[in-house]
């Protein structure tokens, strides 16, 4: 359960396009919370849409408005059940909402080793995977944080992808998942539509 | 080296780590109704995360083990 709630936090933090250190201090919460409070099944989305809201309201500049997250989850739950929630959240972490997080470890590793822009990417990736096993609660924020790093600096696809020769002419993309992601058409599709111009 | 410097973990606890992340990563989470949880995948395939969710296709690599080095006389 707690995997398939994650992956929708995670779905929904990059609907609100939220900051990285929102989501790794939302899971924090509620990985925190549900080890004080039993919480039914019926009431986990709640947990988990109220603990994002937390962490907005920590990290983020214009966090989301609670309505914005009742109407996320479908109107599951009232603004009310949001707000109570949220009261017994902050009650029951007796409002310690600074903790350590494994993102700020990431941030600060990949800058000592001077990382890429797709090293980071990858990194980020490595990490964020680590955030729906509940096994990897067992290591230190920045132990996992670490090893993200390490195994995407050594990462042979990446450093593949990085070296490979960029011998196109100024304007014209090789990658045509460029133009995937813009126009919706897949690969097939382009490679036909070029051949019939 | 600069990393087990700064951090002060030592490179078994680091690997231990990095193995059940390579592992995690090339397994996809699997929930007990077999649903397929790949939110995270599949953002990463977007151009603005450098589309690395498509560049890696394989378990990542471990880095190999610094070798200890002999103390001469």
């Amino acid at each position: 359960m707690r995997a398939i709630l994650v992956d929708w936090l995670v779905e929904v933090h990059a609907k609100f396009r939220l900051s990285p250190e929102t989501l790794f201090l939302c899971v924090n919460i509620l990985d925190r919370y549900c080890t004080i409070v039993h919480v039914k099944r019926s009431r986990l989305q709640l947990v988990g849409v109220t603990a994002l809201l937390l962490a907005s309201k920590y990290e983020e500049i214009h966090p989301p408005e609670v309505r914005d997250f009742v109407y996320i989850t479908d109107r599951a739950y009232t603004r009310q059940d949001v707000l109570e929630m949220e009261q017994d959240i902050l009650h029951e972490l007796k409002f310690h909402l600074t903790v350590a997080t494994a993102y700020p470890f990431l941030e600060r590793y990949l800058q000592l080793v001077k990382a890429s822009t797709l090293t980071k990417h990858c990194a980020n990736y490595f990490l964020e995977r680590t955030l729906q096993e509940h096994n990897f609660l067992d290591y230190r924020p920045s132990l996992t944080a670490v090893s993200a790093v390490i195994l995407a600096i050594n990462n042979i696809e990446v450093i593949n992808y990085e070296c490979r020769p960029k011998a196109n002419p100024p304007g014209i993309v090789s990658d045509i998942s460029y133009f995937e992601s813009y126009t919706n058409i897949s690969d097939s599709n382009y490679y036909s539509y070029m051949y019939s111009l | 080296m600069i990393l087990l410097e700064f951090t002060g973990f030592n490179e078994a606890e680091i690997m231990e780590c990095a193995e059940k992340i390579a592992k995690t990563v090339d397994e996809e989470t699997v929930t007990v109704s077999k649903r397929l949880l790949t939110t995270v995948k599949n953002k990463y395939r977007e151009v603005q995360y450098g589309c690395v969710g498509h560049i890696i296709t394989q378990a990542p690599n471990l880095p190999c083990p610094s070798r200890k080095r002999r103390h001469t006389k």
